[in-house]
């Protein structure tokens, strides 16, 4: 899956700078890995099916083979820009949902599946306009557990993976995670009942 | 709730947790100790806990209006469908489950397949369109395709159809265990070809073809199931419509890329499925491995990845049917073959069953077959307009029918790898990512790579090119795009102006010839006279007075030219106003730029008015808003320059709000904020002059801060802060009115060793320093101090000026020569001070 060179190249020096201890190559890649994933989404995006479901995470994933290559990567970096994929993609979605709803297409019918971590922790559909609020809500009581969140339903990353983007032990980011999911039920359920 | 009562309700809640359920309720009682809010939370809280343990639907995220979940086929029995009697459970697919029946009239016994159908919302849907196919359905008979007998609905309401009933194995599955030969499962597969051109000729289409749905029975004959069906059960819009892809029911595997991307089924989608079919025949395996079913790794796999050659997919294999057929049988025709069925594009597949199956008799009869040679027969220009890649496919369409005409299968591969590279850098670099790019934070770096990759491409590609007319105009656009991000002032650039002149070049040079040729195409005149704009920019940053001239006149004739070409376009003439009125400005001409500028402002504003959305044209406004005030001006009146001012301030705050990303838009604000503290400081309102010279300076360090290595934002800093410090000092503030100096020198001296030809820079390096050593002196109340603190300021100052180049300036342009004089009288007065 030979993908962009340039790109490619540009953004494995940028991943070395990151392992060399340089975050800011983080904030350099943003912009590179918004437009990969914006360009993936919305290229399938526009072949709305009814009733098929899109995977963000498959999108990050995608987005980060793509961007990186096939080369493999240290694991903690890995962990890293995914991090920063999943920040991204939860702005594609959201920026995708409020374009969508704006122009109110009657009928059609998408259904994004957040991975796992949503699977176990949502038990019913949630507009993700809802959710974007409410994770902002959390974000201004406990950014961590706000970007905990973010990396588990938009990277699909894996309570490991969390933990090595965070600089938490394992065992906090599942008792955290525990919390999250109570939150989230609480404050989403309160927009169904609304 | 404040951060740290939720840290103390976490905590509770967290330690509530690791307690068994049973004990949490006292645990939390006594934690809480009295604290009854605290208790109240957490008890909230752990009621959401114990929902986890209820069933789990799949948890998804709307967009729109959601329709009601299809439930699950009952799993009760299903003991009747009509006059037919359940037997047994046969198997389970995507649509519905299958059982065997038989029909109970008396002394009529028949073994029938009947297949439910899943209910839910469109159950009646289907049952309608069901019946409108069924007739045709009925229709097909052929010893190879399993007859479709009956339809009708359970007494539960699922709809049902009967089949003849086939007992076999699939098609795949059966070669596997009777361990055939290529030639037999070539064989079969040819009467799977001929079921199928049967059905195409009463124009149905199968839309399922795979393994599954055939099926050999034990005495070698392969019968096709559900034919025509797929056109029914397609979830999704009116029936009316063309059928649409069927994939969210299908399996994925078999889905040719029209049903990915959900574009009508044709005959050419059979044909696709075929090909997959004899892949798998043949191989043991899929063309594709694409592992998971997520929908995006299915449309890469499907829509843009090459299959492995079944040949090659042989010489690897360990395991399918490596001891009966083998690489060698399948190289040269059988390869051929194969992939012509599996082309992502319809029209270069065979253009009926019909000919795939006489390929395939050609090979078994030791004949050439066609399809190595059918590349050369699409056509150039089809293939070039169906892609958006322009640049790269054309070419590598080249290389390709060079390939197909050599035929030989190396050249091949590398074209198609050299097809990937260019395809991906043309649209990838040059224009998606960059365009994704130019106006976020932090970007400069990676522009600067990208543009350098991108050069040497363009420059291979220029050269090989040819005279192919899209082509060239790819390339233009390129160079355009390229020389912007070198060095247009207003956007955030690297500061390589001699790079961008010579990219604009290259640009205009190629759009002329092309305009030789089609002097009316709007598109090429619309290119050119931006791509003159463009360089004149550059030309003005120089200095280049008579070339700047000679540029804009040509961009206005051009822009004349397609206003009076196109009267139905008022744009056009907003645009070739707009340009004049620069034009004059820049020959400072003012009064008569005033004029002109007013009447683009209302031909821009008469636009706008059709498109409030459009950002560009609001972009454009507040832009003549600006030279309007610029131009007022410079003619004395102040009032309509504030307003206009205010104005455009007005426009592009509402511009920052809309696209709070967006650089360039909040570099145009800054200028507002700029211009107006000047306008204010005139007027003596220093309070109010200062605080929008900070609001102005608060914009353009965020900026600077985010993107280091653009040039342009360190000289709008410097060019704010020497604007700015005049005020400062009569605001009282003369210390910070220093700082503001020395910054700005400082800044501007960067900028001049990062592009020496840079006489923007330069020129305020000087005015700078020249500032600064007045400063001193009326700081030091004209004592003796000052005048030394001032020397070599003004000795900077001349170094930097003397440096300029001063003639064939434009008339609106920098005028050193004052300040120089300026500068040089005052060094004569420091050495006077010093004796």
């Amino acid at each position: 899956m030979s993908h962009n060179m340039v790109v490619g190249a540009t953004f494995r020096r940028l991943l070395d700078d990151l392992h060399k201890g340089n975050r800011a190559a983080l904030d350099e890649m943003m912009p590179e890995v918004y437009a990969e994933l914006r360009r993936l989404a919305e290229g399938y995006m526009q072949r709305e099916r009814p009733q098929h479901t899109l995977q963000p995470t498959a999108l990050v994933n995608e987005a980060y083979l793509r961007l990186v290559g096939q080369e493999s990567v240290d694991w903690s970096n890995r962990a890293q820009v995914l991090g920063v994929a999943a920040r991204m993609m939860r702005r594609v979605l959201l920026d995708h949902a409020s374009s969508h709803n704006a122009s109110k297409r009657p009928g059609l019918l998408a259904q994004v599946q957040l991975g796992e971590a949503q699977a176990t922790a949502l038990p019913k559909p949630v507009d993700i306009v809802d959710l974007d609020i409410a994770l902002n809500e959390l974000q201004a009581l406990d950014p961590q557990l706000s970007a905990l969140v973010e990396l588990r339903f938009f990277g699909g990353l894996t309570i490991d993976e969390a933990s090595e983007v965070l600089g938490a032990s394992p065992a906090t980011v599942e008792r955290e995670w525990a919390a999250a999911r109570l939150w989230l039920r609480r404050r989403l359920s309160k927009d169904q009942d609304a | 709730m404040t951060p740290q009562q939720w840290l103390r309700v976490k905590a509770l809640l967290q330690a509530a947790l690791a307690q068994p359920a049973g004990a949490r309720a006292t645990f939390v009682e006594e934690a809480c100790a009295g604290d009854t809010e605290l208790r109240g939370e957490v008890e909230d809280l752990l009621r959401f806990e114990e929902e986890n343990q209820a069933g789990i639907s799949l948890p998804v995220t709307k967009w729109h209006d959601a329709v009601p979940e299809s439930e699950p086929p009952a799993e009760a029995d299903l003991e009747r469908a009509g006059p037919y009697r359940i037997v047994r459970r046969l198997g389970e697919g995507g649509m519905g489950v299958v059982y065997l029946a038989e029909r109970d009239d008396g002394d009529y016994r028949q073994q029938v397949a009947v297949k439910v159908m899943k209910s839910g919302p469109h159950a009646a849907e289907f049952a309608r369109r069901f019946r409108r196919e069924r007739q045709v359905l009925a229709e097909l008979q052929h010893p190879n395709i399993a007859r479709l007998i009956d339809s009708g609905a359970t007494s539960a309401g699922q709809l049902y159809y009967v089949m003849e009933y086939v007992d076999g194995l699939p098609v795949t599955t059966h070669a596997r265990d009777h361990k055939l030969t290529v030639r037999q499962r070539l064989q079969i597969f040819r009467h799977v070809c001929s079921a199928v051109t049967h059905a195409h000729r009463k124009l149905i289409i199968h839309g399922d073809i795979k393994p599954g749905n055939i099926l050999v029975t034990p005495d070698g004959t392969p019968k096709l199931l559900d034919f025509g069906l797929a056109r029914v059960f397609r979830e999704g819009p009116a029936a009316d419509q063309l059928p649409a892809s069927t994939v969210s029911m299908l399996t994925p595997d078999y889905a040719s890329p029209e049903q990915v991307r959900g574009e009508r089924l044709t005959t050419s989608t059979d044909i696709y499925s075929l090909g997959v079919l004899l892949y798998e025949l043949l191989c043991g395996q899929s063309p594709y491995s694409a592992k998971e079913q997520s929908p995006l790794e299915i449309y890469h796999a499907v829509c843009e990845l090459e299959p492995v050659r079944p040949s090659a997919a042989m010489r690897k294999s360990t395991r399918g049917n490596a001891a009966i057929v083998t690489a060698q049988q399948l190289k040269g025709d059988l390869d051929d073959i194969v992939l012509m069925t599996l082309r992502k594009e319809t029209e270069r597949r065979y253009g009926s069953v019909e000919e795939l199956e006489r390929d395939i008799e050609r090979h078994l009869s030791g004949f050439p077959v066609r399809a190595s040679r059918g590349s050369s027969l699409y056509s150039f220009r089809k293939f070039v307009s169906r892609h958006r890649w322009g640049v790269a496919v054309t070419l590598a369409g080249t290389l390709l029918s060079i390939a197909a005409a050599g035929a030989i299968w190396w050249q091949g591969w590398q074209a198609r790898q050299r097809f990937n590279d260019l395809r991906q850098l043309a649209h990838a670099v040059v224009f998606d990512l960059h365009d994704a790019i130019q106006d976020l934070p932090g970007s400069t770096a990676a522009r600067r790579l990208l543009v350098e990759r991108a050069l040497v491409y363009l420059r291979t590609l220029d050269a090989s090119g040819g005279k192919n007319r899209d082509l060239q105009m790819e390339i233009a656009l390129a160079y355009d795009k390229i020389g912007q991000v070198q060095g247009s002032p207003g956007r955030a650039n690297t500061g390589d102006l001699s790079g961008a002149l010579e990219s604009f070049g290259r640009a205009r040079r190629i759009l002329q010839s092309l305009l030789r040729a089609a002097p009316n195409d709007l598109k090429i005149q619309d290119a050119l006279a931006s791509a003159d704009e463009h360089q004149a920019d550059i030309h003005e940053q120089r200095g280049e007075a008579p070339l700047w001239r000679r540029l804009r006149q040509e961009a206005t004739a051009l822009r004349w030219k397609i206003a009076n070409e196109h009267p139905e376009m008022p744009a056009y003439r907003a645009t070739a106003l707009w340009n004049e009125a620069y034009t004059l400005s820049g020959e400072n001409r003012p009064a008569e730029s005033v004029i002109a500028y007013e009447q683009a402002l209302t031909a821009n504003l008469e636009v706008a008015a059709r498109e409030p959305d459009n950002a560009a044209l609001r972009r454009t406004t507040a832009r003549i808003h600006r030279n309007l005030a610029s131009g007022y001006q410079q003619t004395g009146r102040s009032n309509e320059a504030l307003d206009h001012h205010r104005q455009a301030l007005r426009i592009d705050k509402e511009r920052v709000a809309a696209a709070p990303r967006d650089m360039r838009t909040k570099l145009e604000l800054s200028w507002d904020y700029t211009e107006i503290g000047w306008l204010l400081h005139e007027r003596h309102r220093n309070r109010e002059a200062d605080e929008s010279f900070s609001a102005a300076l608060v914009i353009q360090q965020e900026m600077a801060d985010a993107d280091p290595q653009n040039s342009l934002a360190r000289l709008e800093i410097g060019k704010l802060k020497v604007t700015a410090a005049p005020t400062c000092e009569d605001a009282g503030d003369r210390p910070r009115a220093i700082q503001y100096l020395q910054d700005a020198t400082r800044l501007f001296e960067q900028s001049v060793t990062l592009d020496p030809s840079n006489d923007d820079a330069r020129y305020h390096l000087g005015w700078a320093w020249s500032d600064l050593g007045e400063l001193y002196i009326r700081a030091a109340g004209n004592a003796h101090s000052g005048w030394k603190k001032a020397s070599p300021c003004f000795a900077r100052a001349a170094e930097a000026l003397g440096h300029l180049k001063l003639e064939g300036r434009l008339e609106g342009d920098l005028n050193a020569k004052p300040l120089i004089a300026h500068v040089s009288q005052r060094l004569a007065e420091c050495r006077g001070h010093q004796d």
